[in-house]
């Protein structure tokens, strides 16, 4: 949709229209299919040392999500992560092994497109591409394990989501080189579930069906969870996200290492969220409620990934406090400034707090050129509307007689 | 800080948090603060293209006795000029207090906001634009409390007929039958307005009659 085909009219087109243009977009997100596409292809060629394992490349995260941004200074890269699928057995091959046949396959990538040697990270493999391209790629070896990760939620007592296909039923192990027993073949690796994952995002998403479109429900909630989302259709709390995430940014531009995680926003958001069909309520709905779905576990502040509960996105908040407040500090710095402009200024208006974070070119875009002139749109007066106001309050109360001491 | 103070602060913060996100809440002395802009808008949660229906600057002081205690609410920003529903010391007269306090059950701090303090801010805001009150507006000093309680109690506006109601709500007990009616017919209240004065006096206990009674007789 496009949000500049005319003039804004309402708080709700303006953030529609925030949301679009920090929206990563449809040339670079459709460059970015196609580059990891095309890494999948050449992981799983003829000849490729690693075709017997039927590499799969998939894509997680923000992107999975549907939730990527433009870098806020448009100088940073997009960071695109993957996940590299390959049938093998943890009986028969070490996660070091794993990570090893997978990277050559990555490095011979590279180095057939002229590009650097792929970084070894703790976890993954990252592909930077040239610098035009804006892009890294972290590539994640994994193999299939749902088996697993549902025995490990049963023994924590979540027997009913272990039995759930859609949440469970992708789940992964993956290569960590901080896991003991990284060089061993052995059954003991540590797992991840970004597919499951994904599949409870999309039912958070689903937007109430009274409301607007039943076709926007179904396509985004019925899509198969593998599915990249169409980044043309976004629904309200994706767009909210967005928005929370580039306030963030901002905000943190100069403190990466402490600012709030993105898993920890988006599970909060997405848990508060209820449906909302308007921006502006969605917003306004996650912003009030999203701090209430942080759990006290014995005095530990819980994140609990919807897909594994045992497992804290918060984990990093004891051992550095700064995160945590750094969380809340944002938290409040986000009511603030979105109720700054959803309460207290005329949709034209930004306060300059959100001005700063979305940035001139955001803006401009959101609120349209101001040579463009509004359509002649009705609305009441501002005496129309006390008065308005005076006759509801009268009719749903007994509102008070102001008086005054002589 | 004490416990009720502190208490008292939170709970107003969750009250104004987002709603009135100019407006800042903190703990001066032994009273909490709301200091700010107030904006006046629309009931209900869509927000309107045009913003705010008005912004006043404004200053609140809660006792940790509230309800009990009035708050005292100042227009900072020069938008009313005197005469118009401002006290001799510049605090705003939302009203008489005692008639919110019967005739509302929900005392709340998100009533106060929502009810006295709205009201108050788009009566100005009303009158600046159409030159009426559109809530109506009480007589100044005695007669404003007389007019107020005498609404509350359902009777004319004569001082002498407020108080003698107030006096016999104020006595301790449920007014007997055999007590004269105090609206001076001369009749036994069983004889006269029994169930008029038995549902008020749900409404009026001893203690808040003796309050009114006190502030009719000493209005300042």
């Amino acid at each position: 949709m496009n949000y500049h085909a005319k003039p804004p009219a309402t708080h709700d087109d303006v953030l529609n229209g925030l949301a679009e243009a920090i929206d990563i977009g449809q040339s670079k997100y459709d460059d970015a299919v196609e580059r990891y596409k095309t890494l999948g292809r050449h992981l799983d060629r003829d000849g490729s040392t690693i075709k017997h394992l039927d590499p799969l490349i998939s894509p997680q995260g923000s992107f999975l999500l549907g939730l990527v941004n433009r870098p806020w200074d448009d100088t940073e890269v997009y960071d695109l992560d993957l996940v590299c699928r390959l049938t093998a057995s943890r009986n028969s091959v070490s996660q070091a092994e794993l990570k090893r046949l997978v990277g050559g396959e990555v490095l011979s990538y590279a180095k057939k497109h002229g590009m650097e040697k792929p970084d070894d990270h703790r976890r993954c493999w990252r592909l930077n591409y040239a610098e035009s391209a804006l892009f890294h790629m972290d590539i994640l070896p994994a193999i299939p394990d749902a088996e697993g990760y549902r025995r490990r939620l049963n023994e924590a007592g979540y027997g009913e989501l272990a039995r759930s296909q859609d949440l469970t039923g992708h789940a992964l192990a993956i290569t960590d080189k901080l896991h003991p027993r990284y060089r061993d073949i052995h059954p003991d690796w540590y797992q991840s579930n970004p597919t499951g994952y994904a599949a409870w995002f999309r039912q958070r998403m689903a937007v109430r069906a009274a409301h607007t479109g039943l076709l926007l429900e179904r396509q985004l909630v019925t899509a198969s969870v593998d599915q990249v989302p169409d980044a043309k259709l976004k629904t309200p709390l994706q767009k909210v996200i967005q928005l929370l995430k580039r306030h963030r940014d901002f905000m943190f531009r100069d403190d990466l290492d402490d600012k709030p995680i993105s898993i920890i926003i988006t599970t909060l958001a997405a848990h508060s969220y209820n449906g909302q069909s308007s921006i502006s309520d969605a917003l306004e709905v996650v912003l009030r409620g999203m701090d209430g779905y942080i759990q006290n576990r014995s005095g530990v502040a819980w994140v609990a990934n919807p897909v594994n509960p045992a497992e804290n996105f918060a984990d990093k908040w004891e051992e550095t406090p700064a995160k945590r407040a750094n969380f809340y500090r944002w938290l409040e710095a986000a009511r603030r400034d979105f109720a700054l402009y959803l309460k207290g200024s005329s949709f034209l208006k930004l306060p300059k707090q959100l001005e700063e974070s979305f940035g001139q070119r955001a803006v401009s875009a959101a609120l349209g050129p101001e040579t463009v002139a509004a359509p002649a749109v009705h609305r009441p007066s501002q005496g129309d509307r006390v008065a308005a106001a005076a006759e509801a309050a009268r009719t749903n109360r007994q509102p008070a007689a102001p008086w005054q001491a002589e | 800080m004490s416990t009720a103070l502190d208490g008292l602060r939170q709970k107003i913060e969750q009250v104004l948090a987002f709603d009135q996100p100019a407006l800042s809440v903190s703990v001066v002395g032994d009273q909490v603060m709301v200091v700010g802009d107030y904006f006046l808008n629309d009931e209900g949660s869509a927000p309107a293209p045009e913003g705010p229906m008005a912004t006043f600057a404004v200053r609140v002081l809660f006792d940790p006795a509230y309800p009990s205690v009035e708050p005292l609410v100042y227009e900072t920003g020069g938008a009313i000029p005197q005469g118009r529903h401002l006290n001799p010391n510049n605090t705003c007269c939302l009203g008489v207090w005692e008639q919110w306090l019967v005739e509302e059950t929900d005392h709340s701090v998100s009533a106060f906001f929502a009810g006295p303090f709205r009201d108050y801010f788009l009566s100005q805001t009303h009158y600046r634009l159409h030159g009426e009150w559109p809530f109506g507006e009480l007589p100044h000093g005695l007669d404003g409390i007389v007019v107020a309680y005498a609404s509350v109690l359902g009777i004319d506006a004569d001082k002498k007929k407020v108080v003698e109601h107030l006096r016999v709500f104020a006595r301790p007990g449920w007014p007997r039958g055999h007590w004269p009616c105090p609206c001076g017919n001369g009749r036994r209240i069983r004889a006269c307005h029994k169930i008029e004065l038995a549902n008020l006096r749900t409404a009026i206990l001893p203690a808040m009659a003796k309050r009114m009674l006190q502030r009719i007789e000493s209005p300042h």
